[in-house]
């Protein structure tokens, strides 16, 4: 992605603003595509954000290892608010997932017991959520997400197979494999 | 304190390998916590990461799962803290210093560099919960039927997860009835 310099800095928006918004996304950020919400949100109601920004910030939450829909919330809200918009922001948006699934974890350790209706009621949870991560993993595969080459074709190749049916370990995978996709894609200087 | 700290070491090393965000730590966490630890059986992996697409949120709130299994509230707790708050605080840095970062040709190759990575990864995280979760014949109909609704009818997860939870109650009470 190539990024405009130029382009201003996000605004600052106030607290009591920015976190309800926050708070709201939290609560309700059910399923698949959880940025669309604040998109909606950021992008498309309020213009607190530009497009490119929003971008930037998916960006950015995705190239720092760790949970891209947390690590964005942090990205934008430090950009909106600054450092005490990051810190709430973050809070906002884990608390009702967390305490939900302490309560859900909960049931479940009582109802682990409970014989063959739960038994039922989790394959068909588990079944389902696993088409769930095929339909993300075909429409990321239609959108050539990180496969626009061959060296990115087999870099990914060379993950899944590694992670997938070998079950590798992810620190013996993953940090070389990283090096090699930054050496291939490292800035080259214009010939003159 | 221990067990408390062993959570800690687990998730920040998942956390810090998850490039991709939520599948990513699938194939790494089923190996650690289920094959390596025995904090959770296959079943119960499978079982977290369902709870995790019901729950508003992260989805990677499923670490909460393991941590609890282990340490009860304070093990979910530590498994949170840990998977989520150093992400959060490289992106905060990075995020404070963007308007001097965001013009690097390196952020280009970062994300160009690291795309494919994100996407074996998410890859194999699919294979890691299919082949936990697709074990018959019902289970295999419920994953397919589920691609079809959230493909075809872009249905949000959560309307399709729960419903195959009673489909499959339903499918079973059959099965029994017929037996």
């Amino acid at each position: 992605m190539t990024v405009d310099p130029l382009e201003p800095s996000a605004r600052r928006v106030p607290l009591r603003l920015l976190l309800p918004v926050v708070a709201l996304i939290g609560a309700t950020s059910l399923g698949g595509g959880r940025f669309a919400y604040y998109h909606d949100a950021l992008v498309e109601k309020r213009d607190w954000l530009s497009d490119q920004e929003f971008m930037e910030g998916l960006v950015v939450s995705q190239i720092i290892p760790g949970p891209t829909f947390a690590n964005f919330t942090v990205f934008v809200t430090q950009r909106l608010g600054g450092w005490p918009a990051a810190v709430t922001g973050l809070v906002f948006i884990l608390t009702p997932g967390a305490a939900a699934m302490l309560l859900l974890t909960y049931l479940y350790t009582l109802g682990a017991t409970q014989g063959p209706l739960t038994d039922a009621a989790f394959k068909g949870f588990g079944a389902a959520a696993a088409g769930l991560t095929l339909v993300t993993l075909i429409r990321l595969l239609r959108a050539r997400s990180g496969v626009r080459n061959l060296s990115g074709l087999m870099l990914a190749a060379v993950t899944f197979v590694a992670l997938g049916p070998l079950q590798l370990s992810m620190l013996a995978v993953v940090p070389p494999l990283a090096l090699v996709g930054l050496w291939l894609n490292r800035p080259r200087k214009s010939a003159a | 304190m221990t067990e408390l700290v062993e959570i800690a070491l687990v998730f920040l090393r998942i956390g810090f390998l998850a490039f991709g965000g939520g599948l990513a730590i699938l194939p790494e966490m089923e190996r650690i916590v289920v094959d390596e630890k025995g904090w959770l059986t296959h079943r119960e992996f499978v079982d977290s990461f369902a709870l995790g697409q019901m729950t508003p949120g992260p989805g990677m709130l499923m670490v909460m799962f393991a941590g609890y299994q282990v340490a009860g509230v304070p093990g979910a707790l530590t498994s949170v803290v840990a998977l989520f708050f150093p992400a959060a605080l490289l992106t905060g840095l990075a995020s404070a210093y963007w308007d001097r970062l965001r013009s690097s040709p390196w952020i280009d190759a970062l994300q160009k560099g690291f795309a494919p990575i994100a996407l074996g990864l998410i890859a194999s995280g699919t294979y890691t919960l299919f082949r936990a979760a697709v074990t018959d014949v019902i289970s295999a109909f419920l994953a397919v039927a589920a691609v079809v609704a959230l493909w075809k009818f872009r249905l949000n997860p959560a309307l399709v997860i729960l419903p195959a939870g009673i489909i499959a109650i339903l499918m079973w009470l059959a099965g029994e009835s017929l037996s």
